[in-house]
This record gives structure tokens, sequence and C-alpha cells, in this order.
């Protein structure tokens, strides 16, 4: 024996706006209050747009221990003597001499740092961009010997 | 006064509540990844980060898209699709216009990302949502039904059933 029931057309819909409102708040948790992931100045960037951003923190405001402690990952790989615009008041100044070129999560940067009372130099960096944290996680800089 | 509609409690019922949460369940995750990606191209904080940074070939494919356009036009299309499952809207259109979506996001989560151990997850909507996608679908398969014609013949809408 079958048991039939009816319900309204309006009521189902109030229902299932009520259950989109849950699945929507369950959402909203998994993905903003608990995610897998750290968040970091690289997201939703490319990794261009994170370098670009990262050099303007330490060339144009002045931020290189922001930058620092912002984009680099503490664990990244990288010679900390080898970029001395990385520490507190630095007073390097970077040219960018050619277009960024990117490939993937690895960015090439060729730039010309100056310094007061210091002979310039050209170098070229390569970054690339970490899984999942959204940092940099190593970084290696080539000194250039200035022949074409 | 609005409709009423009557029912009973057996497979066929149970079948169509599974069904339409999970098309709900869909349309509030393409809503939500829809509208975070836009909420970071207004300046405001997002909802969660998109993962350019994984696999080198996963992230080629999120950085062209995002370089060509084509990410504004997937997050758009999300949100749309979104709202049709949401407000049970013209869902058999919504559900082909998330498939392609549902698609590459799974392609990107499982092969891409080699998360292979991910690939029946009930908790990795990376993966999910290709297969709800389906499964709503298969739901939904008397309105694709005549698609599947061989021979198939020009003409106007008419005498085309609702």
């Amino acid at each position: 024996m079958h048991n039939k029931h009816l319900i309204s057309e309006r009521r189902l819909s109030i229902l299932s706006i009520l259950v989109a409102f849950l699945f929507l708040g369950n959402i909203f948790y998994q993905l903003h209050v608990v995610p897998e992931w750290k968040w970091g100045p690289a997201i939703h960037k490319t990794p261009k747009h994170t370098v670009s951003d990262f050099r303007s923190e330490i060339f144009e405001r002045g931020k290189s221990i922001y930058a620092l402690a912002a984009y680099i990952d503490p664990n990244a790989d990288y010679e900390p003597e080898a970029f001395p615009e990385l520490v507190h008041r630095s007073q390097y100044r970077s040219t960018q001499l050619g277009p960024m070129v990117s490939d993937g999560c690895n960015v090439v940067v060729v730039h010309r740092l100056e310094q007061e009372g210091a002979a310039p130099i050209t170098v070229i960096d390569i970054i690339h961009i970490g899984q999942r944290g959204g940092r940099i996680d190593r970084m290696t800089r080539y000194i250039a010997d200035g022949r074409r | 006064m609005s409709r009423m509609i009557e029912y009973e409690w057996n497979v066929g019922t149970v079948t169509k509540l599974a069904l339409s949460a999970m098309r709900i369940y869909l349309g509030c995750w393409m809503i939500v990844t829809g509208t975070s990606y836009w909420l970071t191209e207004f300046g405001l904080p997002s909802i969660f980060p998109h993962l350019v940074r994984n696999t080198p070939l996963s992230s080629q494919l999120l950085v062209t898209l995002m370089e060509v356009g084509l990410y504004d036009v997937v997050k758009t299309w999300e949100i749309i699709g979104g709202l049709m499952l949401v407000f049970n809207r013209f869902v058999p259109l919504g559900l082909i216009i998330c498939l392609p979506i549902t698609f590459i996001v799974w392609y990107n989560a499982i092969i891409l990302n080699e998360r292979y151990g991910h690939l029946f997850n009930p908790t990795h909507m990376g993966a999910m949502c290709f297969y709800m996608n389906i499964l709503v679908m298969v739901g939904y398969a008397r309105y694709y039904a005549p698609l599947v014609v061989t021979r198939a013949k020009m003409g106007s809408v008419k005498g085309v059933e609702n």
C-alpha cells in the first residue's frame, strides 16, 4: 500500500532555497574558514604579476622586510647574501633591462642594481613561485659580466 | 495559488531528492567559485585563493586562461550556470553550460595535478563536480535524448515539446 502526499510547488522552492543557503554556508566554511592551503600574496596572481608586485614592494615602496616576509617562503631556497636589497632600509635601485619572461611558475628578470657609492651591477634573477602557498620558494641570481 | 505536487516515498522520489540536492550543491559551488574570482577583480577579498601555482602543467593552463582572458569568461559562466541550477531554471541548459567547466576542473585537479588519490574522494569537489554534473544530467536525460539522432533535420522550433 502506498501513501501519497501532497506538497505545494512554492513550499518546495522555498525549501530548496533554504537548502542552497545551507550548502553555500558549508562551501564558504570549507573554502574560506578551514582551507587546506595557506594564504599568500601571490594568490590570484600570475607568476609574472607576483614578481612584479614583489619588486614594487622593494624598489618603489622601500618595504624590503615586508617583501621578504610576505612573498618569500620561510623555507625558500636562495642565498640571502646574493640579494642585498632584501635588508632593512636598503638603498638599492633597480632598472629592468628587458621584458620579464615567464614560463609556468618560473619568472626571469634582468635588471641593473644600483646603490650610491657602488658600481652598478647587471643581474639575472630566476624566481620560482612555489605550490599552493602562493610564495616564492626558489631564487637564483646570476651576475652578468656586461658583454653584449 | 501554487501548484500541488503529489509524491510518495519510493526509490524514484529518493533518487529525485538526491539528484536535486546534487543540483543545488553543484550550483552553489559554481556560484562560490565564480564569485570568489570576481570579488578579487573588483579589489575585494576573495572567498578562497585560486591555486595558480600547482604542477607546471596546471599552472600553464590556468596562467594561459588568465592571460588570454578566458578565465573571466569561465568564471562568469560559472555564476550564470550556478544560478540556473540553484533556482531550478533552465536546468538542462545550465548543466550543459557547466559540463565543459566541470570537466576542465576535473582534468586540472586529477590529471594535471596528478592527484589520482582524489579520483573518487567524495570531499574533493575538484573531481566530484564533474561526476555530479554527469549524474544530474542523467536525471534530465529525457531532455538530451532528442539530441542523439543520426539523421537530424533542420527546421523551426514548432512542435517541439517542452
